[in-house]
């Protein structure tokens, strides 16, 4: 960043949070549309949120924590990638983690141009580029945990609003109540070092939905 | 970057329009026209579906592969205006896989009246109206309609059908453009097709001479108040700051 002042590690944050973001998240649902596709009905959708949260959600954000060591550290990058990808037995959940990625990592290195770690970065997933973010901004852990946390079940909760449409305080609420949820795990996710330290959390049911509704033939969102 | 200025790298043209209005065939109609002498690769944005991409396969008017789906999460306005990451990591990828093109052509996904394209995605815009939306959409005006680099009047076959005067449409467009191009298109009348291919090739040119810059239609046309106090008679208004309310509710909003 030029212009002489940095930005701080919490405005940092909030651009990251904010759906505004130009980083293509808009057409993602984090794993709520293949979940009602697959027969999941509206109604139970804070159950999903709350599942997601302490699976998929504590996966990326121990990788994010992990690649944020590694930068930090020195550490090879690629070891937290498969260490990622290890955890993430969907192919279609991998593919809409790396195109978030993608989208995200585009953004990010006309924002942090001096960051050797992102302009070394080729096809990774979102966890790593915010890892990689967060260490070029200095951006805390827990924050970061909390942050891709949040992300996440912010893009389910906005794609559940055009799918099942219902007050929108509502998803506010459901929003809340997800990322409150893994609260007491954040201090155990924030000090993740190292790649093998991150948890194997695995959501079958939602794995399957994923994989379904990557071959399916009417989708609004990509995953 | 050399590679990134505006006149080495592929032209890239949008097509935007509201639905149904001949977009895509407008695509399939300027491939036909071109694809012998220029190397062309198309985007579309479809809402639900990849329907747009697999007609133009089918249309057997290019190389199925230089021909991808951009998915919007039914946002197809955010996708070519607020947030354009997918449709520019496309382009980038169709214009590395086909090194070099000419034209990436991008379609929009059929949407309302107000939504162009970022002139940080595209270079120029088409915008598509059709003969049987009606004889008077053309006055109605907006970005579009006002401001794209080119406006379509389509299906002119249909008119005796509808009961819709060309000429005067094609008037009331131009009035409604301070001047800039309106052409009345259809695919089964082959001077109008070698005028769209005409003009294509001569904003290729321009963008190759480093004589075209992007212009963005913007929110809402401008339009003049008249007003006997005001020096110069009258004031340009747009709707820019009214637009921008409006679209942070529908953002917050459900469906858009
Ligand atoms: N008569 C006539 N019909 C046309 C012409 N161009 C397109 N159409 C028809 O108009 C209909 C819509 O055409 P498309 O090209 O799919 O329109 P579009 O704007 O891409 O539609 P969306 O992507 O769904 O918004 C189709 O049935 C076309 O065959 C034309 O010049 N004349
Ligand atoms: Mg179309």
């Amino acid at each position: 960043m030029d212009g002489g002042t940095l930005p701080a590690a919490g405005t940092v944050a909030l651009l990251l949070a904010d759906a505004r973001l130009p980083s293509g998240g808009h057409a993602h649902s984090s794993g709520l549309e293949p979940a009602l596709q697959g027969g999941m009905p509206a109604a139970q959708a804070a159950g999903f949120l709350l599942a997601r949260a302490r699976t998929t959600g504590l996966v990326d954000a121990a990788t994010a924590v992990a690649a944020r060591a590694a930068v930090l550290e020195g550490g090879p990058l690629g070891d937290v990638e498969r260490a990622w990808a290890a955890r993430t037995p969907s192919a279609a959940m991998r593919d809409a983690s790396r195109e978030l990625g993608r989208g995200l990592l585009r953004l990010a290195k006309r924002l942090w141009p001096e960051s050797a770690a992102l302009a070394a970065l080729v096809t990774p997933p979102r966890p790593v580029v915010l890892g990689a973010i967060a260490a070029a901004t200095g951006l805390p852990a827990e924050e970061l945990v909390r942050l891709s946390v949040y992300d996440d079940l912010a893009s389910a909760v906005a794609a559940l609003l055009k799918l099942e449409p219902r007050d929108p305080a509502d998803g506010a609420l459901l929003v809340l109540a997800a990322c409150a949820s893994i609260e007491a795990r954040v201090p155990e996710i924030a000090a993740v070092r190292s790649p093998h330290q991150i948890p194997a959390l695995s959501a079958p049911q939602a794995e399957a939905w994923a994989e379904q509704h990557a071959i399916a033939p009417r989708r609004l969102f990509r995953g | 970057m050399a590679e990134d200025t505006v006149s080495q790298r592929a032209l890239r043209l949008g097509v935007a329009g509201p639905v149904g209005t001949g977009k895509s065939s407008l695509i399939a109609t300027i491939c036909r026209a071109l694809a012998e002498e220029l190397r062309l690769g198309v985007i579309t944005n479809d809402i639900y579906t990849d329907e747009d991409a697999r007609f133009l396969r089918s249309a057997g008017v290019l190389e199925p592969e230089r021909i991808r789906a951009v998915e919007t999460g039914a946002c197809p306005h955010t996708a070519i205006r607020d947030d354009i990451t997918a449709n520019l990591l496309a382009a980038e990828d169709l214009e590395r896989d086909f090194a070099p093109l000419d034209v990436v052509l991008i379609e929009s996904g059929g949407d309302n009246l107000t939504a162009t394209f970022s002139p940080a995605l595209v270079d120029a815009q088409i915008f598509v109206l059709d003969v049987a939306g009606g004889g008077d959409v053309a006055r109605k005006g907006g970005p579009g309609i006002g401001r794209a680099d080119l406006l379509v009047v389509n299906k002119t076959d249909l008119a005796p059908y509808v009961g819709v005067d060309v000429p005067q449409m094609v008037a009331d467009a131009t009035a409604a453009r301070d001047g800039r191009p309106v052409l009345a298109l259809s695919r089964t009348d082959a001077p109008s097709v070698a005028a769209l291919r005409a003009w294509v090739l001569e904003v290729l040119a321009a963008h190759r001479g480093g004589t075209h810059v992007p212009q963005d239609p913007g929110p809402m046309a401008p339009h003049f108040h008249a007003d006997d106090e005001h020096p110069d008679g009258g004031y340009v208004h747009s709707h820019a700051d009214a637009h921008a309310d409006a679209h942070s509710h529908a953002e917050a909003g459900a469906d858009h």
